[in-house]
């Protein structure tokens, strides 16, 4: 009783072009802001270090001049950005070193400015809205990090109780809380052609597979609140690594670690060498959900001849 | 290198070319309003125009896109944007009963199929008291009477299929089942290898409709019956924005569904005129996204019910007189969870793709709002110059059932809010001679806030409703018998609208005040060819300027829905049996707020972008040419086979839907919209 017949006659492509993407470093770039301890009550130390890199790749020189500083200005409820537009003018405190490690105490008020405890009142009528937490839970202080002309928005978790639970649950919370620690460890694992090789006999312009592998005990667990069930619970950490290099091209720039064996886990992505051989950085930043971070770098060296020895690379690690 | 995969969401309309119930006898693409109503203003356009019109894919609900002041929105955004007014602004009426939206999801079909639809009116502004609740405008749909006999149609597309029985028993039954299914989520991936569910959100879509009517009484001028309606939609849509980096990757879900069922009592004899329609429905919409390892979430259902009578007396040849109420009550429960900024509102600072804040919050709560309203009109006939004066009184009240967040185990404390609110109208109509009508229009108006927006974590429970104030002036002459020139002008003051508290540290369940303003004003012109030798069209063009300010220390920035420049032209030809038509747009780009700077957010590894003022620049123009030709063969008395090929943008322009950027913000693309399309198909009846 009734026909048709359709036909779409271009379908073309609509995407945009955007150029290079993040995991391809073609200028200054800073890789991670980490804070040791990476979460922390006001008042108390941490030690702030910043990972950063030329546009070839290599990393910053100790002596290039940092400047650090604490945000004191908290950002809207409704802004999608990780801090308010002030703290990247004049609302802030600037710490007094200018080097790429620095040690120092986290303002007091943290847990008012930027937690769930009462903000300074703004003159408006009614209670001020405490700032809400992120998915883990957790509130942090900002930390501004200016280097080569770029900026950067690091994160100190900080301690700062809950505010919307019962007394019971709080008391809880406050008892068998555990702090996050920072990842210290990984190794990165390079596979060709389902073999494991060596780092310094990589095939040039080659599809490689690198396997970032980290004990399980790098995933922690967590006692997280559900304020709609107004209940706590242990909750997994989230892991996801940065992959990033000056050469050569990552599948996938940021992939989520997923359990590997029964006692690690693993991030990993394909990467195509470079056609020239030649030395090539790779770093990796591991981070937890949680804040912790372990930034990684790992020379490897480009070969003509394609090599299928067995090897691991050991990442010399630059936050400690 | 990598290719940023980004598709702007609802661009599934590059498949939207359709297949049409076009009838060749049909010679008229004029889009004309009605002036001899009780609006001033009002347009109304004809189910048996709207099908001729190219680029519609057939749908005589969308002709609504063609008329003077209405906006062109976002490709698939599917909103209804009139004369400056905000989608939500505008009520959207199927006969007297209130509906959530116009369209089906991604904005190629609207929820009412065309064989139900005899007629759509638009009224834009400075409307009469029998309708409130917006700032806006209000579309009314009115549903087509079913006729005596046994009829039936089946028709199918690339987008859906439907079909439609009617019966009748007697001249004093009649019955009516329809039914249609959209299946492009499944039909197309088959006609194409591209991996399609990574860039096109492919909607899926249903709805089915039922009509009853029973004839009590038809004679000596007397006509007394009962119309049973019932309307059933749904809808669900996913876009996925696949990113080369897995931990990137987007994905929004949308699934909704309304069902409404309404039993009209009506009665009319000289001189009256007596309507009566309670309804009830359900709304069902979840919301979900996920950005990285964030997740947003919004489950809202709503048990709706609304009562609408009136009576219309014509009190002596002169004046005619209509009083009526007009009841609408909303049960609404309503659970959020995540970023504040899921779903975005009016006047955001943002930009496509961007991962919303990682700050999260829940809350669940019930609001119940009712809003009683009574009206009068008055209709004067003085010779040449009609009178309309009315006057609406509204009581709004709204019950929250919390008014603080959560805190611990602490019982929640509600908040009962009670509005009371007169809208007086006015409108002139003068026609000094047979050529020339003149019309003003005037009124004041009132819209209650969304119950989604009374959350005490994401809103503000102690909302109450927002004010427009609407003047609108128009002429009309008639040139020659088939060319008539229309001009208007409008403005729309707003105040006390809902908008994201400025604060850094707003007031505890006060994260949206309403503090801000806003005005919308402008004109326009349109030209209607009636049929002269077979030979029709429309040309309209509309100039206006849509400016909200958020609050009284902010500066007025232009709205999100503003566009200068709306120009559609519409011309039709008929040659020897065959109906040609071509139909061009151009419009204004919408605002967008410029990316200035950015900077690296290292607990993410992300740029975070760095805005310059609100909806600063604009996106380029939107040019588009469609074309279609049709037919009609009638094979026997009521057999009808119609044939139509209609083809969209027909230059192939590439027009600029968004704005998407580099990772970094240091550069940026167009996402363009639909290429050139086109789509051949057929309708069977009897």
């Amino acid at each position: 009783m009734k026909y048709v017949i359709g036909f779409i006659s271009f379908l073309s492509a609509c995407l945009p072009d955007l150029g290079a993407p993040q995991s391809l470093i073609l200028g200054p770039r800073i890789l991670s802001v980490r804070s040791e301890p990476p979460e922390v009550f006001p008042d108390e130390k941490v030690q702030l270090s910043v990972v950063a890199v030329e546009a070839s790749g290599e990393l910053l020189s100790a002596s290039a001049p940092v400047e650090w500083a604490f945000c004191t200005s908290p950002k809207r409820p409704v802004e999608n950005n990780v801090v308010d537009a002030g703290c990247l003018g004049n609302e802030v405190r600037l710490l007094p070193a200018n080097v790429q490690t620095v040690s120092t105490q986290v303002p007091s008020d943290a847990c008012a400015l930027f937690g769930p405890q009462s903000p300074p009142s703004t003159g408006e009528s009614g209670t001020p809205r405490p700032r809400d937490p992120d998915e883990t839970g957790g509130y942090y202080q900002p930390v501004r990090v200016s280097v080569l002309g770029l900026r950067a928005i690091g994160l100190i978790r900080i301690r700062c109780g809950l505010a919307s639970a019962t007394p019971e649950v709080a008391a809880r919370f406050r008892a068998e809380y555990q702090p996050n620690r920072n990842p210290d460890t990984a190794l990165l694992h390079i596979h060709h052609n389902g073999q494991t090789i060596s780092s310094k006999n990589l095939p040039a312009g080659q599809p490689l597979l690198l396997r970032l592998v980290f004990p399980n005990s790098i995933q922690e667990t967590y006692l997280r609140f559900d304020p709609a069930s107004q209940s706590l619970a242990q909750t997994p950490e989230t892991l996801r690594t940065s992959w990033l290099s000056a050469q050569g091209s990552f599948q996938s720039g940021q992939t989520w670690a997923t359990p590997f064996d029964e006692n690690n886990h693993v991030a990993e992505t394909l990467w195509t060498a470079p056609e020239v051989p030649g030395s090539v950085l790779l770093h990796t930043v591991l981070r937890d959900s949680r804040g912790g971070v372990l930034s990684q770098t790992h020379p490897v060296e480009i070969k003509i001849r394609q090599s299928a020895q067995n090897a691991h690379v050991g990442g010399q690690k630059w936050d400690d | 290198m990598c290719v940023a995969r980004i598709w702007v969401i609802g661009l599934l309309g590059l498949c939207s070319s359709a297949i049409a119930s076009p009838d060749s006898g049909s010679h008229s693409v004029v889009v004309q309003g009605d002036r001899l109503s009780s609006g001033s203003l009002e347009a109304r356009v004809s189910t048996q125009e709207a099908r001729t019109l190219p680029g519609l894919s057939g749908d005589a609900v969308r002709a609504v896109e063609f008329l003077a002041g209405v906006a062109r929105t976002q490709l698939g955004a599917g909103q209804l944007i009139v004369w400056g007014a905000a989608p939500s602004e505008t009520r959207i009426l199927w006969e007297g009963i209130e509906l959530p939206t116009l369209y089906h999801l991604g904005g190629l079909r609207a929820v009412l199929p065309t064989n139900m639809v005899e007629s759509i009116t638009l009224l834009p502004a400075g409307y009469g008291a029998a309708y409130g609740r917006g700032l806006g405008g209000v579309l009314s749909v009115n549903s087509a009477s079913l006729p005596d006999g046994f009829h039936g149609e089946v028709r199918a597309d690339l987008l859906d299929a439907s079909a439609q029985l009617s019966t009748s028993i007697g001249s004093r039954f009649h019955a009516m089942l329809a039914g249609r299914f959209g299946y492009v989520d499944k039909l197309l991936p088959l006609l194409t290898s591209l991996p399609l569910s990574d860039f096109f959100p492919l909607p899926s879509f249903w709805d089915a409709q039922a009509q009853v009517e029973v004839h009590l009484q038809r004679r000596n001028g007397l006509h007394e019956g009962l119309v049973l309606r019932v309307l059933g939609v749904g809808d669900s849509q996913t876009r996925i924005q696949a990113n080369a980096d897995e931990a990137n990757a987007q994905t929004e879900s949308i699934s909704r569904q309304f069902f409404r069922v309404a039993l009209e009592y009506f009665r009319k004899v000289p001189d009256h005129k007596t309507r009566v329609t309670p309804w009830i429905g359900i709304d069902e919409q979840h919301d979900s996204a996920r950005f990285g390892g964030t997740e947003a979430r919004l489950s809202q259902r709503h048990v709706r019910y609304g009562l609408r009578a009136s009576h219309s007396h014509n009190v002596w040849p002169m004046l005619t007189w209509d009083l009526g109420a007009d009841v609408l009550g909303d049960l609404a429960d309503v659970q959020r969870d995540g970023t504040l900024t899921r779903p975005p509102r009016e006047g955001d600072r943002r930009v496509f793709g961007q991962n919303p804040g990682r700050e999260v919050s829940s809350d669940s709560f019930s609001v119940h709002q009712t809003n009683l309203s009574v009206f009068s009109q008055v209709l004067l006939r003085l010779g040449r110059i009609r009178l309309t004066p009315s006057l609406r009184a509204v009581a709004q009240l709204s019950d929250v059932g919390r008014l603080l967040p959560r805190i611990g185990d602490t019982p929640p404390l509600g908040f009962r809010r009670l509005d009371f609110a007169l809208e007086p109208r006015l409108q002139l109509r003068i026609q000094p001679t047979s050529r020339l009508a003149l019309f003003a229009a005037a009124g004041l108006f009132h819209q209650t806030p969304d119950p989604v927006d009374l959350s005490a974590v994401f809103g503000n429970p102690t909302l109450g409703p927002a004010r427009a104030v609407h003047a609108a002036v128009s002429a009309e002459v008639r040139i020659a018998e088939p060319l008539t020139v229309e001009m208007g002008s409008f403005f729309r003051g707003l105040f006390d609208l809902w908008s994201r508290s400025p604060l850094l540290t707003p007031p505890l369940a006060r994260s949206i005040d309403q503090e801000g303003t806003g005005r919308a004003y402008g004109g326009h012109i349109v030209v209607r060819l009636f049929p002269f030798y077979k030979l029709s069209g429309t040309l309209s063009y509309s100039l206006s300027r849509a400016e909200r300010r958020d609050h009284p220390k902010l500066p007025l920035r232009l709205a999100d829905f503003d566009q200068p420049h709306v120009l559609q032209v519409a011309v039709r030809y008929v040659l020897f049996g065959w109906g040609m038509g071509v139909r061009l747009r151009y419009a204004s780009g919408l605002p967008r707020t410029e990316v200035i700077g950015a900077y690296y957010d290292a607990r993410d590894d992300r740029f975070d972008p760095l805005f310059g003022a609100t909806n600063a620049i604009r996106l380029p123009d939107f040019f588009q040419l469609d074309a279609q030709i049709d037919r009609t063969f009638v094979f026997a008395k009521r057999l009808r086979l119609s044939l139509q090929l209609e083809v969209q943008n027909v230059t192939a322009r590439q027009n600029a839907e968004d704005l998407a950027y580099r990772y970094d913000y240091s550069q940026k693309a167009y996402i363009l919209g639909m290429p050139l399309m086109a789509n051949v198909g057929a309708r069977f009846s009897f």
